[in-house]
């Protein structure tokens, strides 16, 4: 599995772990992230039991294993955390920030150690060294109890399945030419996204963020002019498109 | 076979036997039923089926001592079948490690994952302890049921004796309460045999 560090601040990192040349052909490739603060790192969307060992092995690259004292699911969908019952048993004093709502789905991937935190409807935070993260609201985007992290000092949004693309093995970290890219993307959010209405309610959420890096679960990060390219692009897209109109 | 298959293999025959040992104890309630109307009918019969009359509480006795066994290796194969789950479970993450320190071999933090793994490694050997000591109370259990069930072949037949002997209006429907035991701890004694061969693979 590949690690690109995507910022530093001397105070704090986050990493980006994804492109997995052992990964199983048959399961989507997904993008794991990390936060790392002086004492703590927080793991985001830690991803699905089949690349544990390489996240693991990843992870222990950048930090040691007792310092992953967070996690963080977006939803819980099993390539954003089936994962969870292994962790469980790596980690001895960890805390899993999750929707409320997933409480009673997310524990079946197994947890006997690690503490659920519910995020509630409203979003929430979380204070690590003198870093805070926001847990920003993406209800229905696509699992209807969803959150973002967004990071003010970092100025970076993980954005779950927002942004996200569908691409061969081995595809670049990053979008360079946004055109090139809509085709990539087109058809994901049209389907999996069911609502136009929180597709709104996000967007207006997100242009009120100061953002230079929107990294979503799947694909390649958006920086620069392509976060507002692609704001715009998903407001003119109609979305939920599996019920004929 | 590997381990992790081995265990894979465990807790399916675990929920076999317990399935088996379910029917077993459907039968037996069946065996129950059975000797409270040979009871109702040998009180009809009067004194020509006061021998038979006897015979019905052992048939009682050993319909409810068949019962209580039943369900409690039931409950028992129920115990090893999640034991097996979770010891699959507990391999599988041992390996997930492994692969992890394979990946990692380079890693600069690769060491502060020995007493994650050192505790998993306990749990493993902790579970494995507790299963075989499962494993064990299940074959004696099983064993211990079927000496039990040989008595019902004896039932059967002192019953036999016992109807020819009641008269002639008597007779018959004592005759097929007779054979009704003894077909029925025959069905019991193939389900407790096939759960022990079962386990004889694995164990």
């Amino acid at each position: 599995m590949l690690t690109r560090e995507i910022f530093n601040n001397g105070r704090h990192q986050w990493f980006m772990f994804g492109r997995d040349p052992d990964k199983p052909d048959k399961i989507i490739d997904t993008n794991q992230y990390m936060v790392r603060t002086a004492n703590n790192a927080l793991l985001m969307d830690p991803g699905g039991v089949e690349l544990f060992s390489a996240m693991l092995a990843s992870v222990v690259k950048q930090v040691p294993v007792e310092q992953i004292t967070h996690l963080f699911a977006s939803h819980q969908d099993p390539d954003i955390i089936s994962s969870l019952g292994l962790w469980d048993k790596a980690l001895e004093h960890a805390k899993l920030h999750a929707p409320w709502l997933w409480e009673g789905f997310i524990r079946h991937f197994g947890m006997d150690t690690i503490e659920y935190v519910s995020i509630p409807d409203g979003g929430d935070s979380l204070e690590l060294d003198g870093v805070t993260l926001k847990f920003i609201p993406a209800h229905y985007l696509h699992a209807s109890g969803n959150f973002h992290v967004y990071d003010p000092q970092a100025k970076i949004l993980m954005s779950g399945d927002i942004g996200a693309a569908l691409e061969p093995a081995g595809a670049p970290f990053e979008v360079t030419d946004f055109d090139e890219h809509i085709p990539k993307m087109k058809g994901f959010h049209e389907r999996w996204m069911p609502s136009n209405r929180a597709k709104q309610d996000w967007i207006n959420r997100v242009r009120q963020l100061d953002i230079d890096i929107m990294a979503p679960q799947h694909g390649r990060v958006f920086t620069g002019n392509n976060i507002k390219r692609f704001l715009d692009w998903f407001e003119t897209l109609d979305v939920g498109t599996a019920i004929a109109k | 076979m590997s381990s992790g298959s081995q265990h894979r293999t465990h807790f399916v025959v675990a929920a076999i036997v317990a399935s088996e040992l379910h029917k077993a104890m459907l039968v037996a309630r069946q065996i129950a039923l059975t000797a409270s109307n040979a009871r109702a009918l040998a009180l009809r019969a009067g004194q020509g089926a006061a021998g038979f009359r006897a015979i019905t509480e052992f048939i009682d006795d050993l319909a409810s001592k068949t019962v209580e066994a039943s369900q409690q290796i039931n409950g028992r194969a129920i115990v090893i079948s999640r034991m097996a789950s979770e010891s699959a479970r507990v391999e599988a993450t041992l390996d997930s490690f492994k692969r992890a320190y394979t990946l990692a071999e380079d890693a600069e933090f690769l060491t502060s994952l020995a007493p994650a793994y050192s505790k998993i490694e306990a749990e493993h050997v902790e579970l494995k302890g507790a299963f075989e000591q499962q494993v064990q109370g299940l074959h004696s259990d099983l064993e211990e049921l079927s000496r039990e069930l040989r008595t019902a072949a004896v039932l059967s037949t002192m019953s036999r004796v016992e109807a020819s002997q009641s008269g002639k209006q008597f007779e018959q429907p004592l005759s097929v309460i007779a054979s009704n035991v003894g077909d029925a701890a025959g069905k019991i004694q193939n389900h407790v045999r096939h759960s022990q061969q079962l386990f004889a693979g694995l164990s």
